[in-house]
């Protein structure tokens, strides 16, 4: 019997990133449009595994989803021990198009999530030619905090049952209960302080409101999306958000929460299906793995 | 309502017992909620694996952390498929429909125990 592999990729990627030398994880799958995914804050490029699958994705796109420096199988940079961890929007942004240019993509999409949702935002902002399309889950410019993040990183609470059990509540019921464990599985394995390092880019650095009112949708087109059990980027938030830009597109995606990509794709394709094939042309006939995911 | 909601919080103990895999994960646990429905309360003690449930009035009769939400709220919590601004304790806070009171500590660090036990009336359903 012969092994029975995902028909995915998975390399390291020597960059520098900011002026430092990284050694990034990348999985990648399929052939087309470069469609480059980034995984929310503390998790990391897994929760794309079932767009990764997906046939009907892959066929027309070029999937890659990578770890970010400090996250999953990326390592940190050298001399991480001396330093505290913190995701600026300045060095969010410059990593995806370090990233963009190590890879060598030509106008790729943009998909994001939460961090990754909002920080498209910024790249519509100032750097709309370099981009065929950007798409914002759970995006939004800015929502109220609503715990502590000093919570995720002290020594008398486990930091990874912290993290798992504060998002535990933003996965919305009655998807596959395999995926939505395997998304907190992500936040449990998070590095020590690195889930908080990211939300100095959400809570403190990523106020967006502003930034929002450069944007030309007519340079690169721009969707955002949020799942209605999302209490985190509220539906309200993210369309707050799209109607304060002409021409953004917004998706409210019912029986999904923060994790749509990773915790019921195929509820999230049924959204994001007519989102790619905006971007690529319609096909014929689509059928992938995602089909075959409950939802 | 508030009776209902009551003798709901009063089965605790007995909705616990017949969750060996939420036990498990609360052996080390030690945590006293006070649970408020409307104008009455219990208490809520999780201490080396075992839950009982207490009166909430008395004399040095303390508990570490209070979840205060109206009858309704509990009872929408415990749908089988709860509503976006029930189905967790922290996104009711967001959604105006709790409010937590105390020291956070034992809660963060027993978090998702916690939130398990709270929801198990929700699984009896």
């Amino acid at each position: 019997m012969s092994p029975r592999f995902d028909p995915v990729t998975g390399r390291y990627l020597r960059l520098d990133i900011g002026g430092r030398p990284h050694r990034l994880y990348v999985e990648e799958a399929g052939q087309g449009i470069p469609l480059l995914c980034l995984h929310t804050a503390g998790s990391d490029g897994r929760q794309y595994r079932d767009l990764l699958l997906d046939e009907s994705v892959t066929s027309r796109f070029r999937v890659i989803a990578f770890d970010m420096p400090w996250h999953g199988k990326s390592s940190p940079p050298e001399g991480w021990q001396d330093e505290e961890y913190r995701l600026s929007t300045e060095a969010y942004v410059g990593m995806i198009l370090d990233v963009c240019a190590a890879l060598e993509l030509d106008r790729p999409v943009v998909l994001g999530c939460s961090i990754g949702g909002r920080i498209v935002l910024q790249l519509a902002a100032d750097h709309p030619e370099r981009f065929r399309g950007l798409i914002g889950a759970q995006g939004a410019a800015w929502q109220d905090p609503w715990y502590d993040t000093d919570w995720l990183h002290r020594p008398d609470v486990h930091g990874g049952e912290v993290c798992a059990a504060l998002i535990s509540g933003l996965i919305a019921p009655g998807g596959p209960a395999a995926d939505r464990h395997e998304t907190l599985w992500h936040y449990m394995q998070g590095g020590p302080g690195v889930f908080k390092g990211d939300l100095w880019f959400y809570r403190v650095d990523g106020d967006l409101r502003d930034t929002i009112a450069r944007i030309d949708t007519a340079r690169c087109p721009l969707w955002l999306m949020a799942g209605e059990y999302d209490f985190s980027c509220r539906p309200e938030d993210m369309i707050a958000t799209a109607e304060a830009i002409p021409g953004c597109r917004a998706v409210v995606m019912e029986r999904l929460g923060h994790f749509p990509m990773s915790e019921n794709y195929g509820q999230f394709a049924r959204s994001l299906t007519p989102i790619l094939e905006e971007i690529s042309g319609p096909v014929p006939s689509a059928q992938g793995a995602g089909a075959n995911h409950e939802t | 309502m508030t009776n209902q909601i009551i003798d709901t919080f009063m089965r605790f103990p007995v909705l616990f017992s017949g969750h060996p895999e939420i036990a498990w994960r609360a052996d080390r646990a030690g945590i006293v909620l006070l649970l408020e429905a409307g104008s009455q309360a219990v208490r809520l003690q999780l201490e080396k694996g075992q839950v009982t449930v207490l009166p909430a009035e008395g004399p040095m009769r303390g508990w570490d952390i209070a979840l205060r939400a109206a009858p309704e709220a509990w009872a929408d919590h415990w749908q089988a498929v709860p509503a976006p601004d029930a189905f967790d304790i922290l996104g009711m806070v967001r959604h105006g429909r709790m409010r937590i009171e105390g020291n956070f500590a034992p809660l963060m660090r027993h978090l998702q125990v916690v939130k398990d036990i709270l929801a198990l009336p929700r699984a009896a359903t």
